[in-house]
């Protein structure tokens, strides 16, 4: 018997926490700012309804259809599909190999936030004391004791917060996607009431219209939408393995879809009320900080906590808030990312879930020691420039033409709609054939025109060779060679044989 | 802030939590039409 979510509520508030990530508090508001403001609020909440939620409804309907993690559900769609759902584990599991070092640095800001450690400049004590960078990608340095001690405690949170399956993720998110939400509520508030943040939310919500003729723009807010739902490397359809078959993905998908979208506008108050509180107390425009990644969390959000007005322990306290906000933003997508390669291996293979778990951290931490070097910063931005890009793009457009094309969206349209309170019409199918992977190709298409004329970054092309191309084949092999192992007790039931094959 | 940026505000206030207001809201009725239907039964 197949394990279940323990309720409605706890799979709603898995599948946003594992969706509402970091790239909710610092990518969304600084690609608003520079896609036109609050201008590009308009692309961005047409890709959310005719890309976000048709992507997001596909894959919990594929887990929820096939009962299975990605692998086995595309091998029930079509046998030749095996590999592309394990080419969309493996590149889950290349991002949460990078993704725990986050998680690590944020666990080192939290202890340090206690003496409000970075006080003396931010940026040197990011760079120097935490990260201790060299100066190339190809200086490795040996390992930032910092991050590699925390990075240890990131993957055994991980392992604990799974370490039962969807009972003990259900108890987890209560706290993982609650508290976060919490916390940057407060921040908001106290940002909002500093001096110069409403001209800050000025920069963040003052449309310029017409960005909306720059397909950039259309480009960026599909890119966001995609990279923000936690779709295309199998986690969703891993948790919706975990439904029952009269469950109403349709309502639940709606209500995923918008709280990450209203999470990601949330964040954009927290952070441009703070940029303008800086450019209020030190002149510096907002146009000249660092306001998305690494650079606005680890660099001016902590410049601006130590220049709180209070005192030391109002600074000690919004520094504690911010780091534990983005530790548990982020812990609940890594975690489900760990459970969709989970689920991958032991559908397939029938493997002791908790070996296998223990296995695939330990494989996590392994691999993600090269982030934990003092060059983990270049790598990490290549590897996640090209598994992002590349990967989870190509893979969407496969998956969309599969299951449009191949599976029949109609047919997927009907199994879900039957226990769907909100019913969608024929505007999906037409989404999932051709709208979506058509947005994704002149994404991928404008990706690769812009890689082609320059490196990345400035970065030597051996670098982006080894940690971008390279690794893009690797899980494209992976993919591959996983698919030509045979199934342990493969039983697929008569209504659900590989309409490929013999259907 | 300036009265475009306010006007975008008060939109996208609407769109987005609008939308998950409204999701929640048909998930509350389906369930509690659900647990009626199982009373009866």
């Amino acid at each position: 018997m197949r394990e279940r979510w323990s309720s409605r509520t706890i799979f709603i508030m898995a599948a946003v926490g594992s969706a509402v990530g970091l790239g909710n508090a610092w990518r969304f508001p600084g690609m608003a700012y520079n896609n036109g403001g609050g201008a590009f609020l308009i692309p961005y909440f047409v890709a959310l309804i005719t890309a976000g939620i048709p992507l997001l409804l596909l894959e919990i309907s594929i887990g929820k259809k096939f009962q299975t993690g990605a692998p086995s559900a595309f091998a029930k769609i079509h046998k030749g599909f095996e590999g592309l759902g394990w080419w969309a584990v493996a590149t889950g599991f290349v991002i949460v190999s990078y993704y725990t070092v986050i998680l690590a640095w944020s666990l080192n800001y939290i202890w340090s936030a206690f003496t409000v450690a970075w006080s003396g400049g931010a940026e040197g004590y990011f760079y120097n004391n935490i990260l201790q960078i060299t100066d190339s990608p190809g200086i490795l340095g040996g390992f930032s004791l910092p991050v590699l001690g925390t990075m240890v405690l990131a993957w055994i949170a991980v392992w604990w917060c799974i370490r039962h399956g969807v009972k003990s993720v259900g108890k987890v998110v209560k706290w993982t996607v609650l508290l976060p939400v919490a916390l940057m509520i407060v921040l908001a508030i106290r940002a909002l009431t500093l001096p110069g943040a409403i001209e800050g939310l000025n920069y963040y919500l003052k449309p310029d219209f017409s960005a909306l003729l720059d397909v950039n723009v259309w480009a960026a807010a599909f890119g966001q939408i995609f990279f923000t739902l936690s779709v295309l490397f199998g986690v969703m359809i891993a948790y919706g393995s975990y439904l029952s078959k009269d469950s109403d993905t349709t309502t639940d998908t709606v209500i995923i879809a918008f709280a990450d979208a209203g999470i990601s506008f949330l964040a954009g108050f927290a952070v441009f009320g703070t940029l303008g509180y800086i450019m209020h107390t030190s002149g510096v425009a907002i146009g000249d900080m660092s306001i998305a990644g690494v650079g606005l969390a680890f660099v001016t959000y902590p410049e601006a906590i130590s220049q709180l007005p209070g005192g030391a322990l109002v600074q000690v306290i919004f520094g504690l808030m911010f780091f534990l906000m983005l530790f548990t933003l982020g812990i609940d997508s890594a975690f489900s990312i760990v459970e969709g390669v989970v689920t991958g291996l032991v559908d397939k293979f029938k493997w002791n879930r908790s070996k296998t778990l223990l296995a695939v951290c330990f494989a996590g931490f392994a691999g993600g020691l090269i982030f934990a070097t003092k060059a983990g910063l270049y790598w990490l931005d290549i590897v996640d420039y090209f598994t992002n890009n590349f990967n989870l793009i190509v893979i969407g457009i496969i998956e969309c033409l599969l299951v449009g094309w191949v599976y029949g969206a109609g047919k997927m349209r009907a199994f879900f709609n039957e226990t769907g309170t909100i019913k969608f019409g024929k505007w999906w199918d037409l989404m999932i054939r051709i709208v979506t992977p058509l947005a994704l190709l002149v994404i991928s298409v404008m990706w690769i025109i812009e890689n082609i004329n320059t490196n990345y970054e400035g970065y030597e092309s051996i670098h982006l060779l080894l940690g971008g191309w390279i690794v893009v084949a690797a899980t494209i092999v992976i993919g591959f060679v996983m698919m030509l192992f045979k199934d342990r007790n493969r039983h697929i039931p008569a209504d659900d044989k590989p309409i490929g094959v013999d259907g | 802030m300036e009265t475009s940026a306010w006007i975008m505000l008060v939109v996208a206030v609407v769109l987005l939590y609008g939308g998950l207001a409204w999701g929640i809201s048909v998930a509350v009725r389906s369930e509690r039409q659900a647990q009626s239907k199982q009373v009866a039964e």
